[in-house]
């Protein structure tokens, strides 16, 4: 049988495996992520098609953000964030043109062509220099600042872009990017330039479902949605956290906690994350001697302890005073 | 890959497209390259992997495009015609791609070996059981219920909605005005500051006027529908929304018209204290059947209902109405009336775009009904 890893290693590309950290790079701080099969199968795939962004949907705190990095980290590829807010464009995640700074500078120039640059760059020998421009080298363009998708496509190294809740925004924002998407190239109307991408960027999109996306840019989505660990998937997720943690608490916690999903139900409403077992852990483990944690755990079958990092409805609150 | 060859997935894919999912050619071609690298030749889960992450959106989809798949036979699956080939053939027709791409590695040959044996087992399989049993009609089809099966989708629905304007620039000038920028830099002779304008908002408000209950019931998850994506998406400034039932009653004294707040007709409200509210940019859209769904002509319900319309006219600027009912129902009924004093349209994205074309000032008249 053909495992997508291998084909993707005959085709001269690195498969994301989620493979554990190492000692340098939690020395580093960075955050563990445990992939489920069907996850890590998804990336790989998208790997493998390139240009197709991957869709990523689930409940809030499964995880989907999260995942962008990891692969980055894990791929040794640069990662561009980009958080989308109600008012975001397409146009932002691409570049930005500061007419305004340019017309400014030609009248410092007195209007002389070959003068703008070096008024332009005695401005920024004063000011805070964020445009495409490198001091150092004195290259680049000095009213053009890129976003995050425009920073991949001219990026020299492979790039994980991350469109985080691209639901938040307006309903035709996701088709205003399809044909940079589609063809992998930046147009800047503004000095009249092209730039076509080096290594076609590795796109991860999540969305919360707040709204439908438009089919046409649905189509040239791969998609997954991301399940809700089982219990013995916790338990290895708090252990990746919590490395020298006991594992009677860690067992004692994911069985308090599933029990508490349960009793949630099963209505639209939110129900507590893989995000909050882990700060509820981080919590628990504060307890110095591991035996009575458990023995709070295990006693407070219509209690919980630290329900604040739990609860956050008042409907929730009332499953404890049963 | 020539055309005589058989492709593998195309039966799912044309039943899938069948079924109504957007799917194009491109997305079939994906899923063929992906397969041509050998992942999943002759593996189930692995085909549904690839399957569910090329082809399905949502989870809903997930799931049916999975119970399909299982539903399907083996020979279904791999191969474009299951009835015209023998099973003799099949063990050729089978694509392996990676024999005739890479038979110089060792590993790979005896990979393949291992799976055309494998192949070989799973015939021999299907030959055993009949063909039938296995791949088409079996007694429990599943099926799931759609919730939001409506003429209009409710994206259809946010994008009509948009074409409601009326655009007003307030508040804090935060735009740059390019055009005053240059008058200003022609005048002074340099560039100082950019001149600033206060971005454009929407000032439209609407006012929904819903009929409920009553032949109304079968289109209450429409309206509501409707009134959602005004208000979540409209981007408005202002979405009221009033109930009546078949059209709105006077109150005892006789003298103003009573419309409630609540779908359940509770909390009245008289026309009166309404119009309070209402300012002369308000467009109103009233959606009812009027009639139509039963097929009466009512001439009491059609001398109220243009009496209501007429007191309505100057409180607001443009008026139009929604009939769920499809516009070849109203006639002979008292919808073909009232349409005749309002420009009335029927409940589907065509209608809608219309109706909201109406409240833009646009001269249109209703859907035309011959007495």
């Amino acid at each position: 049988m053909l495992d997508i890893e291998a084909v993707l290693e005959n085709k001269q590309k690195t498969p994301y495996r989620g493979r554990e950290l190492t000692e340098e790079e939690r020395q580093r701080r960075i955050d563990p992520y445990r992939p489920s099969k069907a996850l890590k199968y998804a990336v790989n795939l998208a790997i493998l098609l390139e240009k197709r962004p991957l869709l990523l949907k689930g409940e809030p705190g499964s995880g989907k953000t999260c995942l962008a990095r990891a692969v980055a980290n894990e791929l040794k590829w640069e990662y561009e964030p980009w958080y989308i807010k109600s008012t975001t464009i397409a146009q932002d995640g691409l570049y930005r043109y500061d007419s305004v700074r340019r017309l400014q500078d030609t009248q410092l120039a007195g209007g002389q062509d070959s003068k703008i640059r070096e008024a332009a760059i005695a401005r920024l020998a004063t000011s805070e220099a964020f445009e495409e421009y490198n001091k150092d080298t004195n290259k680049g363009n000095v009213y053009l600042r890129y976003g995050p998708l425009g920073k991949a496509f001219t990026n020299d190294k492979p790039t994980v872009v991350l469109i985080d809740e691209i639901d938040k925004a307006d309903i035709d924002f996701p088709n205003d990017l399809l044909r940079e998407l589609n063809e992998g190239v930046l147009r800047i109307e503004e000095i009249g330039q092209e730039k076509k991408t080096k290594h076609p960027p590795l796109i991860f999109v999540t969305s919360n479902d707040e709204k439908d996306l438009p089919d046409a840019f649905l189509r040239r989505c791969l998609f997954r949605n991301v399940e809700f660990p089982d219990s013995t998937e916790l338990i290895e997720i708090i252990k990746l956290h919590h490395a020298n943690s006991d594992q009677g608490l860690i067992e004692a916690a994911v069985e308090r906690f599933c029990k508490l999903r349960v009793d949630m139900g099963t209505d639209k409403g939110k129900k507590v994350s893989t995000a909050e077992l882990l700060d509820w852990y981080t919590v628990l483990v504060c307890n110095p001697d591991s035996d009575v944690a458990i023995k709070a755990l295990e006693l407070s079958n219509n209690d919980i302890p630290y329900p604040e990092v739990l609860l956050k409805r008042l409907e929730d609150w009332r499953l404890l005073d049963r | 890959m020539t055309s005589s060859l058989p492709l593998p997935l195309l039966n799912l894919f044309n039943l899938l497209r069948r079924q109504g999912w957007v799917l194009g050619i491109d997305d079939y071609l994906s899923a063929l390259s992906v397969v041509e690298t050998g992942i999943g030749v002759g593996d189930r889960e692995q085909l549904k992997q690839i399957c569910t992450v090329l082809w399905s959106k949502t989870p809903q989809e997930v799931e049916r495009l999975s119970q399909l798949l299982d539903r399907l036979s083996d020979r279904a699956l791999f191969t474009e015609k299951t009835e015209t080939q023998s099973p003799k053939d099949t063990p050729t027709s089978f694509p392996s791609p990676r024999k005739t791409n890479l038979p110089d590695d060792p590993v790979e040959k005896v990979q393949a070996e291992i799976q055309a044996e494998a192949k070989d087992l799973e015939i021999a399989e299907s030959l055993q059981s009949p063909e039938l049993s296995r791949s088409t009609s079996s007694p429990t089809v599943p099926y799931r219920f759609r919730r939001d099966y409506f003429p209009v989708t409710s994206r259809q629905m946010k994008q009509s909605w948009r074409f409601l304007r009326l655009p007003v620039r307030e508040g804090v000038p935060t735009e740059l005005d390019i055009k005053a920028t240059i008058t200003q830099v022609s005048r002074e002779g340099i560039f100082s500051t950019p001149v600033l304008r206060p971005r454009r908002y929407n000032r439209a408000d609407l006012l929904l006027l819903i009929d409920q209950k009553g032949s109304m019931v079968p289109f209450h998850p429409l309206c509501r529908q409707l009134i959602e994506t005004a208000i979540r998406d409209g981007k408005l400034r202002q979405v009221n929304v009033y109930y009546f039932q078949n059209c709105p009653q006077k109150d005892e004294k006789k003298e103003n018209y009573l419309l409630f707040r609540q779908a359940t007709l509770f909390q009245p409200i008289s026309l009166r204290e309404l119009s309070i509210t209402l300012d002369r940019r308000t467009v109103v859209l009233i959606v009812s059947d009027a009639g139509a769904a039963r097929g009466w002509l009512d001439r009491d319900r059609i001398e109220e209902t243009e009496k209501f319309l007429a007191r309505l006219q100057p409180l607001v600027r443009y008026r139009a109405w929604l009939n769920p009912m499809p516009s070849d129902c109203w006639k002979g009924t008292s919808a073909a009336a009232i349409a005749r004093t309002i420009p009335m349209f029927s409940l589907s994205r065509q209608g809608l775009n219309q109706a909201i074309a109406v409240l833009q000032g646009r001269y249109l008249t209703g859907v035309e009904v011959e007495e």
